[in-house]
């Protein structure tokens, strides 16, 4: 595949998973409140039309550029996660020797860059969401890191395709049963989504995107839906195999898979309730990441 | 084409609760045609709903104001002027959703022209931020802004020790999922609340709750009416702490069954319970959250009373009530986990006697307990003392596990 082929798969990928993931999102809320869906598949593009015929409002003295800067900077981040992912074995965007270190980079700069939304719009309600997305957003990030270099471990490889190409035997979700659940987590809260939605829920009245109106919230918005297709895409490719599977094509497993961990992302972000910041703080620093690192001991044992 | 895709979507409203005469804001959410926003940022149309207090004009016009163009104001459920467009108002008792979607289509479309500013577009106070960013002066995080030190906490840091610089703003009255009418002064540091002081006392109880309990004061009314407005107002409470754990779409459908319950629908709130506690409800709320003692929930009486153990009830008194067996609900521990099963215990309870006793009339004037504490003089103790220590979410849910005559009473304005 061309540079320019791969290129447009990879944003048909995000454009189209983005809008899989909207639709799940209105069919799954429809269920849970006993009613029927209001045109489930349309909806997405409504509410897009809705977000960009607003104004582009301003707060009181805002940081402007960085506010403006940072939807544009989070919807970046998504996409290059998703570029780190292998179609198949000979079709990937960035094909990078130190994959997943590009990817903890990733995880590292959306907390920056969550803060930043928040931060920058002057507003109580921004900062109260950044501060708490900062306070949950650093110790998810270190589980992460650990359960991804368990999987790296059987690859001797940081490079994703390479992670990939390890698991024609078994995939990881087999080999490290512990791995993909954590990963999810992750994927919860670099989206911010259910049960940990600390920095735009309703409580703060939208958290960091409470002030936020028009375009720039469209491209928030987009922002969040990319980084958990990204999440899930990663999570298809080092733990369940990425584009390996018989029958299809790779491009199409790698699809598949993804839409898969997507429907069981939206499924937890409705399903499960949000506890108290402080709360989910011990729960991460006492229970998961020690559960975590004894996940990396336990893939170090079985790599040797 | 933006504009005819931008016309199908629900409508963005967000909602400002008057005082008076106030209809009942859940029936928006029977339609999927409603989006209610939780920022006025995020909304198309701003609805007043009922009578707005004088001293919140100035809070709706700055709420008004922060609506993105294009905008508009529609009223329900108070009656306004003939100067008021007949596109932008419905009675209490009509359903404003046709109304909403013409409006929203026109706005949208340019036929209904946006509204200007109501206040004038200038700061509160002169901006003297320095840097390219207007961060402030010198050092890290603007380290002497405008020549003075950081704000840092007068007292020592209430939680973990990580001082960071503290700020005061003022919260209410229009905030979602925030007591209607109540403004606080607030002073946090990070997210923990520091210290919290009455602004604006919070609104009664909405007329449209206290409907049947008025009414039997005046004549012969069923139990059965008096059993379903239980039932919906507790509801609607326990719709307010489902949306503030992450749970909006349990909430929605706790509002849907209050409408259906107050519409003389046959409803079941059992699966909606299941599904909360499925989802770790319990979880979410700390055990001992803002606990309190026996004397003050003696004070406040009804359900916080009876969260905390004592089977008060004026219905154990009423002929109507014993022939059907009635007993009340109790909990122990008189938090906020206690006070969310009471509600639900309660609306379970009212809708089996309505069941029981569908045709069971109450003589005019009977005496009945009504679904809220104690309507009486402002006590002693105040909810801001509740409040320093807490993160924000759990201020929040603290405050929300109260009904409204219970913070009436106890956030009162200070006579100075």
């Amino acid at each position: 595949m061309t540079t320019i082929a791969l290129t447009a798969a990879w944003v048909a990928f995000l454009l189209g998973m983005a809008w899989y993931v909207a639709v799940l999102d209105g069919l799954w809320a429809a269920a849970r409140e006993g009613r029927s869906p209001r045109a489930p598949l349309a909806n997405p593009l409504y509410r897009c039309a809705t977000m960009l015929r607003h104004q582009s409002n301003l707060t009181e003295a805002p940081d402007l550029l960085n506010w403006r800067l940072a939807p544009a900077l989070y919807a970046g981040l998504a996409g290059t996660g998703v570029a780190l992912v292998p179609f198949s074995s000979t079709n990937v965007l960035a094909d990078l020797d130190v994959g997943i270190v590009w990817w903890g980079a990733i995880e590292a700069l959306t907390v920056v860059i969550v803060f930043l939304h928040g931060w920058s719009a002057n507003s109580q309600f921004g900062l109260i969401g950044a501060y708490r997305y900062v306070a949950i957003g650093l110790p998810v990030m270190l589980i992460s890191m650990f359960v991804l270099i368990a999987t790296a471990l059987p690859a001797e490889s940081l490079a994703i395709p390479k992670i990939i190409e390890s698991q024609r035997g078994f995939w990881n979700v087999i080999r490290q049963p512990v791995g993909l659940p954590l990963f999810l987590l992750l994927g919860l809260s670099l989206s911010f989504r259910g049960p940990f939605n600390y920095a735009d829920s309703a409580d703060v009245a939208g958290g960091t995107a409470a002030e936020v109106s028009g375009a720039p919230r469209l491209v928030w918005e987009f922002a969040r839906l990319a980084m958990l297709t990204a999440v899930a895409a990663v999570a298809a490719s080092v733990f369940l195999g990425g584009y390996l599977g018989p029958w299809f094509p790779g491009p199409m497993w790698l699809v598949l898979k993804t839409a898969a961990v997507l429907l069981v992302l939206v499924g937890l972000s409705h399903q499960l309730a949000r506890i108290s910041p402080s709360r989910m703080m011990t729960l991460i620093w006492t229970v998961l990441l020690p559960l975590s690192f004894l996940h990396l001991v336990w893939a170090g044992v079985l790599a040797l | 084409m933006l504009e005819r895709l931008a016309a199908r979507a629900p409508v963005p409203v967000f909602v400002a609760m008057g005082r008076d005469r106030a209809p009942a804001v859940e029936r928006l959410l029977q339609s999927a045609d409603i989006d209610v926003t939780a920022t006025p940022r995020h909304a198309s149309i701003l609805l007043v709903a009922g009578r707005v207090r004088d001293s919140d004009q100035a809070y709706l016009d700055r709420i008004h104001d922060q609506l993105p163009h294009p905008r508009a104001t529609f009223w329900w459920g108070d009656e306004q002027g003939d100067d008021v467009d007949e596109a932008q108002r419905a009675a209490s008792f009509d359903d404003p959703v046709i109304s909403l979607r013409a409006l929203y289509r026109n706005l949208i479309s340019g036929a209904h022209a946006s509204e200007t500013h109501r206040l004038a577009d200038e700061p509160p106070a002169p901006w003297r931020g320095k840097g390219d960013h207007g961060q402030g002066g010198e050092g890290m995080m603007g380290g002497v802004p405008y020549g003075r030190m950081m704000p840092m906490p007068p007292t020592p840091d209430i939680r973990d020790g990580l001082a960071l610089d503290v700020y005061t703003t003022q919260i209410g009255p229009f905030m979602p999922y925030w007591p209607a009418g109540l403004v606080l002064e607030v002073t946090f540091q990070g997210d923990v609340i520091q210290s919290a002081e009455v602004v604006h006392p919070p609104y009664p109880p909405r007329d449209v709750d206290r409907v049947p309990f008025d009414r039997l004061l005046h004549e012969t009314t069923a139990l059965a009416q008096v059993e379903r407005a239980r039932a919906a107002h507790h509801l609607v409470c326990i719709a307010r702490v489902l949306s503030l754990v992450g749970l909006p779409t349990l909430s929605r459908r706790a509002q849907i069954l209050a409408v259906r319950v107050r519409a003389n629908e046959r409803v079941a709130i059992e699966p909606l319970r299941k599904a909360a506690a499925r989802a770790g409800l319990r979880a979410a709320l700390a055990p001992g959250l803002g606990r309190i003692d026996d004397r003050l929930a003696r004070e406040l009486g009804g359900p916080a009373q009876r969260a905390a153990g004592d089977a008060i009830d004026d219905r154990s008194d009423n002929p109507t009530y014993t022939r059907l067996d009635f007993t009340p609900v109790t909990q122990t521990k008189s938090d906020c986990r206690a006070r969310l099963a009471q509600w639900f215990n309660e609306a379970e309870q009212a809708l089996a006697l309505v069941s029981a006793a569908p045709d069971a009339m109450m003589d005019q004037g009977a005496l009945v307990e009504a679904p809220w504490a104690l309507r009486a003089p402002p006590i002693d103790y105040r909810v801001t003392e509740l409040l320093p220590g807490l993160e924000w979410s759990e201020a929040l849910l603290v405050l929300n596990s109260f009904d409204s005559a219970a913070l009436c009473r106890m956030a009162p304005l200070e006579v100075p």
